[in-house]
């Protein structure tokens, strides 16, 4: 039987018991991912997994779950989770804050197109349709969205939203749910995104005043089947999400994936840390990632590695990794190293890693969760010659903003004097790890709902001479005089004689 | 100013050749009462052509106080094949230096057809029947180049690269002295002050720097070669490219084209688009320009192509060390 | 005769299909990645659309997948890398997007620089050129001097000549086994494009927009004597403020015969019949179909459609070429049926070429 037979068989199943229904779906879905093998693009990462690994994501996704998958592709998660739900006879949306790499994108819902029967729809400008809202796609059975133009659609059509999606898959679905959990509105357009650090289950007066919502919330209480996916959940963020999107009974809870070592480096000023960056990365075996957030750090960087005559490209981009560490054999030989600004997107990438590489984070982001995320990229594009490393300032906002309540400066007191010993880069590691879960305490304990925090907002006088021609030889003079010839006359009547006919100005 | 430099003086046709005196006078307009002033030179951006003239003259007389004059004549149309001289007028401008004890310099134009290049062809006959034996020959299109290796191959070796092949960008129109020029950073993450500076050190860098390009325009018989003066200046590397550099002075072009809005005076199609109709050279009477009132240095159209002054950019290339070996002063706009 | 057309990063596989269903057998585009970007921003391009994000492909896999979509639509793709001048600091980094682009086999390079020719020639790079309009080929010699050193499959004519030029090109060039191709539709650039070196930048409006929508002073050219004019009024007074001084002979002389600029804004007045001229004219701004006839019987090749950055245009106006190119009589009555815009089609502003016969006509009333 052919593939596009098998799939018309499966949707023509009369309802049969889920657990059936799944056997047969992963059952075709073996053959319809290796319908190419040789494909690097379509299915390529979902091949790459252990056959246990893969279905047991599968199987955790299509239960209601964000399913922590570290690198592999989490868009080839959500197509085959939405195919499932098509079987089901649910229309699915699958939705995205991180860029997606568009041609990638597009031969994975070929795949799907291919099999003849299944309506797609794309809304919002990560999926290549700026301007594309809920409203055009029509009757789908499949669509992807960008999350806010989506959730966007919630606030301003409710009835809209709820008649037409029965199932969402959230991409980097922590992101989602937690990182961008409440939208601001203004005049029916998102315009910020917040999160709050800590719920303590209370939702202050002021948010009916305001134009937010509670994405966690309102799709809690839905009745929309939802799951997802996440490259990296810590702990932390996983009981958040659990405490405020995790209804009992009606979603699943949502486990932790297995933390990324990393190691982490403090240096009392801006300057040290940067140097520090810089020195390190030269020092790396293969090619260089460098992430940070702020102008200020990232400006420095790019004057630091200009110092130190390494040449630095920078971008905001993802999807320039594979395009910049592809090329640059004659234009800067040798190693490369990108600098990214903000958060770089781990659905860009599902193939191989491209090169031997580190990444490096020259700033502490908001949430530790991000800093997984980041650490993933490098894994995603690098055969990683060490592991990732985050370096943070006291000078750094964040930092300065705690290091009183925190006691930042006291822990500082303790490296200097203890510099003098071999093992202080030892103890600055230990004591950077010391700080950060300090810092992630105290912002425990002031960023709750009273303290919501908006990451994301959804700009002659020119000397004349007197009287005199400016050239010494007068050519009239000249004009006058004996011909060059030599023939005795005056040049006018000689050479310099207009000839008859010619026309005279 | 320590070093000699060339000065060459380029007329594009005969009837100014005959009134250089003319143009190289110096007058005082401070000297003008403002209200007769305006009656002579009003607002009208046509106009700059002339008071141009008046302040360019004082920068040169930077040359003559070192002891610097005028050794070679330029002559000949750049910009507009209509206007080419003919050869009676050619051979006279070249008899026109010989008596002056100048070197001659015949400026061939871009942008020519057939019809433009027949009209070359006659003029390097004539000059060829003249026995200009040292007399060089501006470059500005590849035919006219292809046909000089063909049939004039003696003129290798004397062949001026031109700034209509030379294509140098010319940022006047962004450039306003003490003003940043707007970058768009859309998408860039580098500084845009960092982007700023690089832009303008590539805008620097010409095509001829490239070596393998290089070796092919000393083999084609090019031993100068011209440019305009611009604002962000001119990188030239050590060795000068093994060649002889001259820099026009005080007309920069920005854009030139076949279409001509003082054609266009009589037939307005002309502005636009190039029609089979013989041109009425209205040019010889009108000057037709844009008012870009936004831009500091102002630009000036005369025929099918818009100049700018380089007054404001050009004491950089006066008072500091120069390292180009010939000054081509324009006295009136070269069409 | 077929049509070559320009894509950018919105056009996708689906699109790509769509056009060559209109005619479309071959494709060009350019490609500016992260580390250009990072050094030299957008308005140092190495192809001719400056303007940012949008005009140009900027990852490999934009690249991978166009080229692949265009293989297999049957279509041919060329990287344009048609800068007029491109300084030797850049080149290495020229050369990184050819050997980055050569992966995907494209089917030739649109070259404007002779520079970058011998370059791609010294780089071991064997595929044919186009020689684009950048180059500024008028003539037959200036194609000749070309095609006597590189392995030269086309010339792109300037936009700036008559009809009977290019048909002389056409003519001359027979034996030269170059194709011919003309633009033909979109923005036709005030000046000549291989002779305008200002900067474009898409943070703001650039020397092309500032020209049309400049307004146009003509004034009548000073009297030769204008020197010694101003010389004599050094000492003057009010007393030349009357008839028969200097002064009033040189006012007479800029006011006689006076000329003035058409106005071509009369022309995009409301018409009343078919569509107002304001919509194709930012439609098409430049249109020149009722040339198309005479393109195809001399033997023009191919006709250029250029519209890199304008996703939305690119349908409608690829549909009307290819009516056009297809139609038995493409005559201007036909034409100006496709545009439907009287008033845009009286306005020869917007005619890319010089076509007598379709004003003819109205000329006569």
């Amino acid at each position: 039987m052919s593939l596009i037979e098998g799939w018309k068989t499966l949707r023509g199943l009369t309802p049969v018991p889920r657990a059936e229904l799944m056997a047969r779906f992963l059952q075709w879905i073996e053959e319809f991912t290796y319908e190419d093998a040789s494909d690097p693009v379509v299915f390529s990462s979902w091949r790459g997994l252990n056959p246990k690994v893969r279905e047991g994501y599968l199987r955790e996704a299509i239960s209601g779950s964000i399913v922590g998958v570290c690198e592999a592709s989490q868009l080839e998660l959500g197509i085959l989770y939405g195919l499932f739900q098509i079987l089901e006879r649910r229309r699915c949306v699958i939705t995205s804050i991180l860029m997606y790499d568009l041609p990638n994108m597009r031969k994975l819902l070929d795949r799907v197109r291919s099999l003849g029967d299944i309506k797609i729809g794309l809304m919002g400008a990560i999926c290549g349709a700026p301007g594309k809202r809920l409203a055009d796609c029509g009757d789908f059975d499949l669509a992807l969205s960008d999350y806010f133009e989506f959730m966007g659609t919630m606030r301003r059509n409710e009835d809209l939203f709820f008649e037409k999606v029965q199932s969402i898959f959230l991409l980097e679905g922590d992101l989602c749910l937690y990182s961008n959990r409440i939208l601001a509105f203004e005049h029916g357009v998102p315009r910020a995104s917040g999160l709050v650090y800590k719920s303590t289950g209370k939702v202050p007066e002021e948010w009916s005043n305001q134009d937010f919502i509670d994405v966690a919330s309102r799709l809690s209480q839905s009745k929309i089947a939802i799951a997802g996916s996440a490259s990296r959940i810590s702990k932390f963020t996983a009981e958040e999400i659990n405490k405020v999107f995790c209804v009992p009974g009606h979603r699943r809870k949502l486990k932790a994936t297995p933390d990324i070592g990393y190691t982490a480096f403090t240096f009392r000023t801006s300057d040290e840390r940067l140097s520090a960056v810089v020195t390190d990365v030269l020092k790396c075996e293969g090619n260089a990632i460098v992430v940070a957030c702020s102008d200020q750090v990232i400006g420095m960087l790019q004057e630091e590695f200009r110092k130190s005559g390494q040449p630095a490209s920078v971008t905001s981009r993802a999807a320039d990794i594979l395009t910049f560490f592809q090329m640059g054999a004659n234009a800067e030989p040798g190693k490369r190293v990108l600098i990214i600004r903000g958060m770089p997107s781990t659905l860009i990438w599902s193939g191989d890693p491209i090169c031997k590489g580190a990444i490096f984070l020259a700033e502490h982001f908001i949430s530790p969760d991000m800093h997984g995320k980041i650490f993933t990229v490098g894994k995603q594009a690098f055969e990683e010659s060490q592991p990732p490393r985050l370096y943070f300032a006291l000078e750094d906002g964040l930092f300065e903003i705690y290091s009183e309540d925190a006691g930042f400066e006291r822990l500082f007191k303790v490296i200097d004097f203890t510099e003098k010993y071999d093992h202080w880069k030892q103890i600055r590691r230990v004591f950077a790890k010391s700080m950060v879960t300090r810092l992630h305490r105290i912002r425990s304990e002031s960023l709750t709902e009273e303290l919501p925090l908006f990451t994301t907002s959804l700009t002659r006088s020119v000397p004349l001479a007197t009287g005199k021609s400016v050239s010494k030889k007068k050519a009239s003079a000249k004009m006058e005089a004996m011909c060059f010839c030599g023939s005795g006359k005056p040049f006018k009547e000689c050479h310099g004689k207009r000839k008859s006919g010619m026309p005279k100005g | 100013m320590s070093k000699k430099i060339e000065l060459a003086i380029y007329f594009p046709d005969l009837h100014r050749l005959e009134m250089i005196d003319d143009f190289l006078k110096i007058i005082d307009a401070r000297e003008i009462p403002s209200y007769l002033a305006t009656v002579m030179f009003s607002l009208n951006p046509n106009n700059y052509e002339f008071t141009n003239n008046l302040s360019s003259l004082s920068w040169l007389q930077l040359f003559q106080n070192n002891g610097m004059d005028f050794s070679r004549l330029y002559f000949g149309q750049e910009f507009c094949q209509n206007l080419i001289p003919p050869s009676d007028e050619v051979d006279h401008a070249y008899y026109f230096s010989r008596q002056m004890e100048w070197d001659f310099t015949y400026v061939t134009g871009g942008y020519l057809t057939d019809v433009g290049i027949a009209k070359v062809v006659e003029n390097l006959t004539c000059l060829r029947e003249l026995g200009a034996d040292d007399c060089e020959v501006v470059v500005n299109d590849w035919g006219v180049l292809n046909v000089i290796h063909r049939d004039f191959p003696e003129l290798k070796g004397r062949l001026v690269l031109g700034r209509l092949l030379n294509k140098q960008t010319r940022m006047n129109l962004f450039a306003q002295p003490g003003v940043n020029f707007p970058v768009h950073m859309n998408g860039i993450e580098t500084v845009e002050q960092e982007i700023r500076d690089m832009q303008v050190q590539s805008y620097r860098d010409v095509s001829l720097s490239n070596p393998v390009y290089l070796k092919e325009v000393h083999e084609w018989g090019f031993t100068n070669v011209d440019f305009d003066m611009t604002p962000q200046g001119i990188y030239r590397p050590e060795g000068g490219w093994d060649m002889t550099m001259g820099l026009y002075y005080p007309w920069s072009f920005i854009a030139t084209a076949r279409n001509c809005p003082t054609a266009g005076l009589a037939d307005p199609v002309r502005t636009f688009v190039m029609t089979d109709k013989p041109c009425g050279k209205m040019c010889k009477k009108y000057n037709c320009t844009p008012l870009l009132i936004q831009f500091e240095t102002p630009a000036v159209q005369r025929g099918p192509t818009l100049f700018t002054y380089v007054g404001d950019f050009a004491e950089h290339y006066f008072l500091h060390s120069p390292y180009y070996e010939r000054l081509i002063f324009e006295p009136c706009l070269p069409i | 005769m077929f049509i070559t057309f320009g894509l950018d990063a919105n056009d996708t596989p689906d699109r790509i299909r769509e056009y060559v269903k209109y005619g479309v057998e071959e494709f060009f585009a350019g490609f500016v990645p992260r580390d250009w970007l990072s050094k030299y921003g957008w308005e140092v391009c190495p192809n001719r659309r400056p303007l940012g994000g949008g005009y140009n492909f900027t990852q490999v896999s934009e690249l991978a997948e166009m080229s692949e979509a265009v293989h297999k639509a049957g279509a041919r793709l060329n990287l344009a890398i048609n800068a007029h001048d491109n300084g030797s600091e850049r080149v290495p980094y020229l050369r990184d997007m050819v050997e980055t682009m050569e992966q995907f086999n494209p089917d030739g390079y649109v070259v404007a620089d002779p520079a970058i020719m011998f370059c791609l020639k010294e780089w071991g790079i064997r595929r044919p050129l186009h020689i684009s309009t950048g180059t500024g080929c008028f003539s037959m010699e200036s194609i000749k001097f070309f095609s006597d050193k590189f392995n030269i499959r086309r010339v792109v004519i300037p936009r700036k000549l008559s009809i009977s030029e290019i048909a002389r090109i056409v003519e001359q060039t027979r034996g030269m086994n170059v194709e011919l191709e003309v633009m033909i539709i979109g923005y036709r650039c005030y000046f000549n494009d291989e002779n305008c070196h200002s900067i474009h930048s898409g943070a703001r409006r650039n020397l092309c927009g500032d020209m049309l929508l400049a307004k146009m002073h003509a004034s009548n050219r000073f009297p030769d004597d204008w020197k010694d004019v101003a010389t004599d009024l050094h000492a003057s007074g009010i007393e030349v403020f009357k008839e028969g001084t200097r002064l009033n002979e040189f006012a007479r002389h800029l006011t006689t015969n006076q000329m003035t600029p058409y106005d071509y804004s009369v022309d995009l007045c409301a018409n009343g019949c078919g569509v107002e001229a304001v919509l194709p004219k930012t439609l098409y701004q430049n249109c020149g179909l009722c040339s198309i006839k005479h393109f195809r019987d001399m033997g023009i090749d191919c006709l250029k459609v250029p519209l890199r950055g304008a996703t939305d245009f690119k349908m409608p106006t690829l549909a009307i070429v290819h009516a056009a190119m297809t139609a038995p009589d493409p005559n201007p009555d036909f034409c100006r049926k496709l545009i439907n815009s009287p008033a845009f089609c009286d306005a020869r502003i917007h005619c890319y070429y010089d076509v007598p016969e379709a004003h003819v006509k109205r000329e006569n009333g």
